[in-house]
């Protein structure tokens, strides 16, 4: 299931806070969520939910035998071992089996056939979360949980099970067990989910649309404007799509008393490509950093390497695709030479070279994880450049433009922390009464236009004419 | 400083509210009545699953919920329209022109485009529908009761074969734009595109040497509307026409609809909304086709005009614009001054059913359903012109609007559907003496190979499509 379908909104979400609420003890509530979210998941993968489910418990027990072990490292390590082995081999089968094979093939020439496994949505998060899990109670930095239903909790929480963000289990191992109802954060749940569906809906969708129409074509048909148009809009769609969803499970969580850590920070303000790396998913940057570049020796031993395996790793985990692999060493050069050099040079940069430095390359970035077909992503990178034939623009692109021309103003604004801005400032010069219904006002008007726009999208007509 | 900035009230208003909103809609969905069909959209929608083990297995139960749920939701219709009203306030119209991308359509998410009904499933489903609307539309007939009709497409009759099966030819459909409050189909044929037609004509031209052949491509009006910034003065379908028309083989002879209609293009010969011709479009191609047949069309006075208000056509419910909604429709039909008795043959039918040229009972969105009650795979109307003259039509739904007219002219007027047709048309004409055969098609039909292969399925399909008369009545006659 996905948050910005009706089903969720109207049958799911209330059906589950109306279950939630009734009880008002904790253990009861735990399992009600526990059960909505299986359900959750199962709404789309109803096989795959086994999957979770085993990989829950084998964590579960992984954390049992550590903690029993915590005085002897060595058998401990047994643990983290088995729990990367069996959660790395779970990725590896079910999101790389087909890339391995084919890449074998190719390498060898070999005819291997590929198992063709649809990825089971969410594994790419939930395995990465109980990996942290059994590293932080290896390390120490958290007891492990004795009931397993709680563990359960932290595993398939519906909130960010799917998308992200990875929730670490010492970010919420308290508010598993003592998290109290509070209405002030219901409503900034509210709140937060509101904003989150409308960037979805109203933003990234009509980006993803437009997305299509220009980066969609046989390449002989696009322009240059157009390409560089299309290439924008995946940007606006990509941030606007997965922050969206952050903000929904950030909004959920506090309407169940959790608190998740922020995934994004307005990463298309960035001054840099390091810094941006600060502001995006940062759930994912952080678990990279703390479990395989600071365990590698980080900056002290054989840093660029570590940077590479770093950056190489992070590529792969968004795709199983070469496309991805070079996308993330692509950030991994580019880090590499800031660090270097790059970094001091920049700095004495006005701002606006910073900023147009980093969007040019975040910009061009995307384009290499838009096209898994490398042989397109050449072409495009040709037609960007000019080196084409392809003329400069038209129609297409002009009426485009102008017919989205308040859409595209509104979704640049909301790139930046102006919106943030707006609402300190509001509060500030508002009271609090006056302000908190300018915030009810602006929540409707976010939930009404994405339902109305979900609702639209019901709307399909049979797309060929009968003649 | 956070404190000061929310009151418990403030707090509990907005979490009852949200709480209120989301549980109060769901209710509603759950007590409203749900609709089977819907006429705009020429579908059938979602019906709760029916459930099973093995459904939820695989994941299609929850699947056909979630279409469900989507295609019942409460008031989809008027929130549909506000949903084009904010598309459409997104920004502007630059020179008046807008463009729907086919790609960019409405059409994802929850109600993905549903994979079309197998013709075999459209058929019984046509079958099997209330069995008489015709014989109710002596009198008037209800909307509803049109809405009720399983696919109806823009067949308001039973037996019309409904439409969404595999017209999967029309990948040449660029976008959909519309202009001046016009929607243009955006035509991407090449002249290359009409070589297979041609050759297709030269097989038939072998196969029935007796026969005169007349081919009619009938344009789809983009040429015609487009500004020049968006066509760059290239008439793409005067080039692919051209192009067939030239390589016609001998015997064949053509009919230029096309500089007809261009000639009228500043009348009323192209719907605003809709992707078909109008009648009075349709009437200009048959003074066309007169000429290449040799007879003198009737004057448009000596028709007798109707009108259907209020109609909105395919290219509106494709786009949901809010400019196209306030030009809007009106189908008009020119009744021809002939007493006419039509019989329509269902799939598989060599028995044909009593029928009217006009639907007149046809409304909204179906309304150009009104020529001929939609697409049935064969019709035949025998007028009381006592001349002999008997002719075949092959057509698309276009060619609904324009055989008509042919009534006043010919005793009797076959009109072939070429996607729901099955049946020799060898057997056919020779059986029933007809002399004439005209494809009427177009410019996206004739350009499909899917197209060219129906019409040479025709020349070796070994069924008989209609009854043989009994060799008494043959020997009566």
């Amino acid at each position: 299931m996905v948050f910005s379908s009706l089903t969720f909104l109207f049958f799911f979400l209330p059906a589950c806070l109306i279950c939630y609420y009734a009880f008002p003890q904790r253990p009861i509530r735990n399992l009600i969520l526990t059960v909505f979210s299986l359900i959750f998941y199962a709404w789309g993968e109803p096989i795959w939910v086994s999957l979770l489910i085993i990989s829950s418990v084998w964590d579960f027990l992984n954390g049992l035998f550590i903690d029993h072990f915590k005085n002897r490292k060595s058998l401990a390590r047994l643990g983290v071992i088995s729990s990367l082995g069996v959660n790395l081999g779970l990725l590896a089968s079910f999101k790389y089996a087909d890339f391995i094979v084919e890449t074998v093939n190719a390498l060898t020439g070999l005819g291997f056939k590929a198992p063709g496994i649809l990825l089971p949505i969410g594994i790419s998060f939930y395995t990465f979360q109980t990996i942290s899990y059994t590293v932080d109670v290896y390390r120490g930095e958290v007891p492990a949980q004795k009931n397993w239903l709680n563990f359960m909790l932290f595993v398939v929480c519906f909130h960010q099970l799917v998308a992200g963000p990875i929730v670490r289990y010492s970010h919420i191992a308290r508010e598993i067990e003592e998290r109290v109802f509070n209405v002030s954060d219901f409503s900034n749940g509210v709140t937060r989910f509101c904003k989150g569906l409308f960037k979805k809906v109203f933003i990234a969708n009509t980006a993803g649309e437009l997305c299509l129409q220009f980066l969609g074509q046989d390449v002989s048909q696009t322009t240059v404007a157009g390409e560089w148009f299309g290439l924008l809009m995946f940007t606006l769609q990509i941030y606007f799509d997965f922050s969206g969803y952050s903000d929904m499970a950030i909004g959920l969580g506090m309407m169940f008393g959790f608190h998740y850590h922020e995934n994004f920070k307005h990463p298309y303000t960035a001054t840099s490509i390091t810094d941006f790396w600060r502001r995006w998913h940062i759930s994912l940057g952080t678990f990279f950093r703390d479990y395989v570049y600071i365990p590698l020796g980080g900056n002290r031993r054989h840093p660029i390497r570590n940077i590479f395996i770093v950056w190489g790793l992070t590529g792969i985990w968004h795709g199983a695709s070469w496309n991805f692999v070079l996308w993330g060493l692509y950030f991994g050069v580019i880090l590499w030479f800031e660090k270097f050099l790059g970094l001091r040079v920049l700095e004495r940069m006005p701002k606006i070279i910073q900023h147009a430095y980093s969007l040019f390359f975040i910009v061009l970035g995307w384009s290499i994880f838009y096209f898994t077909d490398l042989s397109r992503l050449g072409s495009t990178l040709k037609v960007l450049f000019g080196l084409t034939e392809v003329p400069l623009y038209d129609f297409k692109l002009d009426v485009a433009i102008w017919a989205h021309a308040y859409w595209l103003v509104f979704a640049l604004v909301m790139c930046a922390p102006l919106y943030a801005r707006a609402h300190s400032s509001l509060k500030q010069h508002l009271n609090a009464v006056t302000y908190q219904w300018a915030v009810v006002v602006q929540n409707l008007l976010f939930l009404g236009v994405s339902v109305v726009l979900l609702v639209g999208k019901t709307y399909n007509p049979f797309i060929y004419f009968r003649f | 400083m956070q404190q000061n900035h929310s009151t418990p009230f403030m707090n509990w208003l907005q979490t009852l509210l949200f709480a209120s909103v989301l549980v109060g809609l769901g209710v509603v969905f759950v007590l409203t009545p749900k609709e089977s069909v819907s006429e705009g959209e020429k579908r059938k929608l979602a019906q709760f699953p029916e459930f099973s083990w093995s459904a939820i297995g695989q994941g299609a139960f929850m699947q056909r919920i979630d279409d469900f749920v989507a295609d019942n939701f409460v008031f989809r219709y008027t929130l549909s329209d506000v949903a084009g009203q904010i598309k459409q306030r997104r920004g502007w119209a630059q020179d008046d022109i807008q463009v729907f991308s086919d790609k960019s359509a409405n059409r994802s998410g929850s109600g993905a485009p549903k994979p079309p009904p197998r013709a075999s499933e459209t058929e019984t489903s046509a079958e099997s529908a209330s069995p008489s609307i015709v014989s109710q539309s002596a009198g008037e007939l209800q909307a509803k009761t049109v809405r009720t009709e399983p696919y109806p497409g823009d067949s308001v009759a039973p037996g019309a074969a409904s439409a969404q099966s595999e017209d999967a030819p029309y990948q040449n459909i660029e976008s959909v734009i519309i202009y001046k409050n016009r929607a243009l189909q955006l035509f991407g044929g090449t002249p290359q595109m009409a070589v297979p037609f041609t050759a297709l004509l030269a097989r038939y031209q072998q196969e029935l040497p007796q026969t005169t052949l007349y081919f009619m491509a009938i344009p789809v009006g983009a040429d015609y509307y487009l500004p020049a910034k968006v066509n760059k003065g290239v008439m793409r379908e005067k080039m692919v026409i051209d192009q067939a028309v030239s390589l016609l083989p001998p015997q064949v002879r053509p009919v230029h609809a096309y500089d007809k209609l261009a000639e009228h293009s500043d009348e009323y010969v192209y719907f605003n909304t809709d992707h078909h011709w109008t009648a009075l479009g349709a009437y200009y191609a048959y003074t066309a086709f007169a000429e290449a047949a040799q007879f003198a069309p009737l004057p448009l006075s000596a028709l007798t005009k109707k009108e259907i208000p209020n109609f909105l056509g395919t290219l509106y419910h494709r786009t949901l614009s809010p400019a196209l909604k306030s030009k809007g429709d009106t189908v008009e039909y020119y009744k021809v001054p002939v007493q006419t008795s039509v019989k329509y043959f269902s799939s598989g039918s060599r028995q044909g059913q009593p029928t009217q040229l006009y639907a007149e009972y046809a409304r909204g969105a179906s309304a150009y359903g009104v020529f001929l009650g939609g697409d049935y795979p064969l019709m035949k109307i025998t007028s009381d012109v006592k001349n002999g003259r008997k002719i075949a039509m092959i057509k698309d739904s276009y060619g609904n609007a324009f055989a008509p007219y042919l009534a006043s002219h010919y005793e009797e007027v076959y009109v072939l559907d070429y996607r729901y047709f099955n049946g020799n048309i060898k057997t056919l004409m020779q059986q029933e003496g007809i002399q004439e055969l005209l494809f009427a098609h177009n410019s996206y039909v004739f350009v499909s190979g899917y197209t060219v292969q129906r019409a040479r399925g025709f020349l070796t399909d070994p069924a008989t499509p209609i009854a043989r008369k009994s060799p008494a009545s043959e020997a009566a006659q």
